[in-house]
């Protein structure tokens, strides 16, 4: 019922806000400030929010949880209002993530052929958030997303 | 990155200013932008990118290899140095990333 009457920008606001009191991430408040931030752009820059731009960042939230050893990523709003999330660590090792809000997730990753250290791989697509780190799998992302403490 | 609807990027073209330092050039482009009312965001940036490096790079590094083209798409009177850059679509985020990767220059959007 609340999120019936809730805005979009409100129910974004209110999922920044239970980011801050528990959201399960060990870098929550640093990407809650990080989101403050991007509102705030996202509104001066004339931008609107789409009725599905709530469920983009809780595509968002739920992936993240469930890839703990991830280190904090680089968030941006789309031009169609969705979430991004970016891991990177220089040219040829990068992962970005758009959220959609049904579920599934855009994809693109750069990453060294280990075989081939002269060569980088680049993949793009479409896939369930749910699928999307068996697909990466192949990649190696933990080389350049996870926590140097994990 | 672009909206679902558009069908370019949309850009606008420094040498078009006449202008010779690219301080002028940006300060030309930004006055460009408010003309036609949008709005630059205090915190936001401009983004400066070659062309041919553009072209190249994406030409180069694409799986599909694909070749990008740039138009003039002056919008008369407010954006006369508006450009477009052709070839790619919201769903082809990696052509996206790709162009991200070689920027040269981000000026503040407000100078």
């Amino acid at each position: 019922m609340a999120k019936a009457l809730k805005s979009p920008k409100g129910q974004i606001e209110g999922q920044i806000s239970a980011l801050r009191v528990g959201g399960g991430l060990p870098y929550g408040e640093r990407l809650a400030r990080r989101l403050d931030f991007l509102l705030d752009a996202f509104e001066e820059e004339g931008e609107a929010w789409e009725k599905d731009s709530p469920d983009s960042l809780r595509q968002m939230f739920l992936f993240l949880r469930s890839v703990p050893d991830f280190r904090c990523p680089t968030v941006t709003i789309t031009p169609s209002a969705t979430f991004r999330a970016q891991w990177g660590a220089g040219r040829n090792s990068h992962l970005a993530i758009d959220f959609l809000p049904d579920g599934q997730v855009r994809f693109v990753v750069f990453s060294p052929d280990l075989r081939h250290p002269e060569r980088v791989q680049r993949v793009s697509g479409i896939v369930s958030r749910l699928d999307l780190m068996r697909v990466l799998e192949a990649f190696d992302v933990h080389r350049w997303t996870a926590d140097a403490r994990t | 990155m672009l909206r679902p609807h558009e069908t370019y990027l949309s850009t606008n073209w420094l040498e078009f200013t006449g202008m010779s330092s690219r301080a002028d050039q940006v300060a030309i482009i930004r006055q460009h932008l408010a003309n036609k009312g949008m709005t630059l965001p205090a915190s936001g940036g401009l983004a400066v990118l070659h062309l041919q490096s553009v072209i190249d790079h994406v030409r180069s590094q694409a799986p599909d290899a694909r070749t990008l083209a740039a138009h003039h798409e002056p919008i008369l009177p407010p954006d006369p140095s508006h450009a477009g850059i052709y070839g790619y679509t919201v769903d082809d985020q990696l052509i996206a990333d790709l162009i991200a990767q070689v920027v040269q220059e981000v000026h503040e959007a407000r100078g």
